[in-house]
């Protein structure tokens, strides 16, 4: 299979889907393809893990190879509605109304048709050569809750949109979203009950109920193997103080501990979602950049091969 | 302001515990709000007040230490240990639900109701009054507060990157209400203001009619229809959303501000606490989560590592000497990246504390040196049993770790 030109991260709030999404164009820069990172979610989340200033809402490059973007709700129905319009000026008027915004969020979906739009729009972009501008588009989507409604847009409007401008231009989104060779999503859980509970649901949701290629689960921040079955058992029984240094033999169990809790739950997730779980390192240290993310990116690799 | 805050944790929360009309957990997602909620409330239930807790997205663990029923919407008794002598109701946030039942409550007639339920657009609309799920926690939390006879009612927020969304949501509703938006609706060409022109009135309508044709609705119909009956309902919902501003705002609800020293959720924490100081309420408490606990790579690790056997009991350091030389490297290896984790997370919580001292200010009550810090080791795994709740219970409470409180 070839390397997906759209990547979707998601997974519930706090299992690091930022930084996994930022780890995923990390990957794709290494491979010397051209990414273009999009934050839907939480406004200077991206700009953190990457420090970098702000982000705009136009693509802007923050390192070589790679572009980023906040996508704004806002911005994104304005470029539907002048997209759909045929008069600029009339449009302009209409957008700045408060009313209509009222009107128009009250169209089932338009808001998340318009920020589908956009990435579309970012995908099919073309540079002076003719070759797509980004080989690929990270998208660090919002929280599960958010996120399966978003996906599930060009589903729902397209029993209804099925003339005019909007419905060709969830046409286009539902070709994207539904093509195993240009389209994958991801999703992130950490080693605790409720990131992986969610993240079982919503792989389901997504494979099942939406037919949106599903890469493989990704766990996250899973401490490193350090000690063999024999040497854990040797952690296990060694008395503190007596043998070995009592703050060296708590870390160490707490490593045991900590590994073992992200075993029982990688089974979980293989378990119920049938798919072999990613596991993503832990990650210590404090202040990260974009030059920090490797070793997410090397373990992510094989998710997006 | 010295942009430093006192580390009062002796008395952790019992203050709220026992004096709080209402608690409401805050914070930004995967840092323990439910669980925490659940576990304060708990706490007053032990110390004999009357409690309910409202939760939106228990983990199915925790629903099953809470004995939580399947059904949503409705308070349920949780079977507290014998001797508790308070009592403690949990109710599963039903937002649907809710507003339809409000829709239902609020109408003047049956009919006028149902028709409202069954407007395609209603939904939507509903969402575009409402904001979010955080709106219906608050209708919800205002129903049980007015309706039911509690001492405290905990509240656990539903997922937002937004404090506003919570406390925005009465205002918004309340300047929606009261705008002309809705008459507008009703007559969607008056959207265009002084545009009285024909020209613009068919140009109006061409675009209004090619957005139906272009989602397939009958939107101007619904929306308009829906206009008119909403207007009749909506006076009530204005008096609830006063209401629900001013519970908000009242000295005894309390605000429990949940957070994670992670790498990036620090600057998450301080934008929702600056968003929340802007709402003119105080934090009055913070519980910062999955913090690494004591007796692991203290500043010693940091430093460099005895890999030697401690020889205070005058015992040589053979046994060390028959591990393999590799696991003693692998044992200082752990301890090296849980000492730069520590220090990690020590200098999120420090930016945490100088943070929300710089924020305070517009709050309510403003004084950090009120504010009550709690923070709760990493491995603690989450309550599977009442048991559970109830040691993370007393642990806040008091403001200690589980470790040292549950036996």
């Amino acid at each position: 299979m070839a390397a997906p030109r759209l990547v979707i991260v998601t997974g519930k709030g706090g299992v690091g889907k930022t930084t996994v999404a930022a780890g995923v164009a990390r990957a794709a820069v290494a491979a010397r393809r051209r990414a273009l990172l999009v934050e839907i979610a939480t406004p200077g989340k991206l700009a953190s893990v990457l420090d970098v200033p702000a982000l705009a809402a136009e693509p802007r490059v923050v390192a070589e190879g790679l572009a980023a973007v906040a996508l704004d709700e806002g911005r994104a129905l304005e470029e539907l509605v002048h997209g759909l319009m045929p008069l600029r000026l009339l449009s302009r008027r209409l957008l700045s109304s408060e009313t209509f915004r009222v009107v128009a969020a009250a169209v089932p979906g338009i808001l998340q048709a318009a920020l589908l739009a956009q990435v579309v729009s970012w995908l099919e972009e073309r540079d002076r050569r003719g070759r797509p501008r980004y080989d690929v588009v990270v998208l660090d989507s919002p929280a599960s809750g958010h996120s399966v409604p978003l996906l599930a847009t060009p589903r729902t409007l397209s029993g209804l949109a099925t003339v005019g401008p909007l419905g060709e231009v969830m046409r286009r989104t539902s070709r994207w979203l539904g093509d195993p060779e240009l389209t994958r999503a991801l999703v992130v859980a950490i080693p605790e009950d409720w990131a992986v509970a969610e993240a079982v649901e919503l792989y389901e949701s997504l494979r099942d109920g939406l037919a949106i290629p599903v890469g493989r689960p990704l766990l996250n921040a899973v401490f490193p193997r350090r000690f063999s079955r024999t040497e854990e058992a040797l952690l296990e029984e060694a008395e503190a103080g007596h043998t070995v240094d009592p703050e060296l033999l708590a870390s160490g169990r707490y490593f045991v501990e900590r590994r073992r809790a992200a075993l029982a739950h990688g089974k979980v997730l293989r378990e119920e979602t049938r798919a072999r779980p990613l596991e993503l390192p832990f990650l210590f240290a404090r202040g990260m950049t974009w030059d920090d993310l490797d070793p997410i990116a090397d373990a992510i690799a094989p998710a997006l091969a | 302001m010295d942009g430093k805050e006192p580390a009062a944790a002796e008395h952790g929360l019992s203050h709220l515990v026992h004096d709080a009309r209402v608690v409401v957990c805050l914070g930004p997602g995967g840092v323990g709000k439910t669980t925490s909620a659940a576990a304060i409330a708990v706490a007053a239930a032990l110390a004999g007040r009357r409690v309910a807790v409202l939760t939106v997205d228990p983990a199915a663990r925790l629903k099953d230490a809470l004995e939580l029923p399947r059904d949503p919407g409705r308070l349920h008794r949780v079977p507290l240990p014998e001797d508790a002598p308070g009592t403690l109701d949990a109710i599963l946030l039903d937002a649907k639900g809710l507003f339809d039942g409000l829709v239902r409550r609020l109408s003047p007639s049956p009919a006028l109701a149902e028709r409202v339920l069954a407007n395609p657009v209603y939904r939507n609309v509903a969402g575009a009054f409402a904001g979010s799920d955080a709106y219906m926690a608050l209708e919800q939390l205002l129903d049980i507060v007015h309706g039911e006879d509690f001492d405290l009612v905990v509240v656990d927020t539903p997922p937002a990157s937004h404090a506003l969304e919570l406390f925005d949501a009465p205002e918004r509703i309340l300047a929606l209400l009261n705008s002309r938006a809705l008459e507008y609706l009703g007559e969607p060409v008056r959207i265009l203001g002084g545009a009285s022109s024909r020209l613009a009135r068919t140009l109006l309508s061409a675009v209004l009619s090619g957005l139906e044709r272009m989602t397939g609705l009958s939107l101007l119909r619904d929306v308009s229809t829906l206009a008119t009956d909403f207007g009749v309902v909506s006076p009530e919902f204005k008096k609830r959303a006063q209401a629900i501003r001013d519970l908000l705002r009242a000295p005894d609800t309390r605000y429990v501000l949940l957070a994670a020293p992670d790498p990036h959720g620090a600057t998450d924490v301080l934008a929702f606490a600056a968003e929340v100081d802007r709402a003119g309420v105080a934090i009055d408490a913070v519980i910062v989560n999955r913090v690494l606990q004591d007796g692991l790579a203290t500043r010693r690790s940091a430093h460099g590592i005895d890999t030697r056997p401690a020889s205070d009991d005058g015992t040589s350091p053979h046994a060390v000497r028959r591990w393999p030389s590799h696991l003693a490297r692998n044992l200082v290896a752990c301890a090296r990246d849980l000492a730069t984790l520590r220090a990690a997370q020590q200098e999120i919580i420090d930016r945490l504390r100088g943070g929300l001292a710089a924020i305070d200010g517009g709050g309510r009550r403003g004084a950090p040196a009120e504010r009550v810090w709690v923070l709760l080791p990493a491995l603690s795994p989450a309550p599977t049993s009442l048991d559970g709740v109830v040691a993370l219970a007393r642990a806040l409470e008091v403001g200690r770790p589980r470790s040292t409180t549950a036996a």
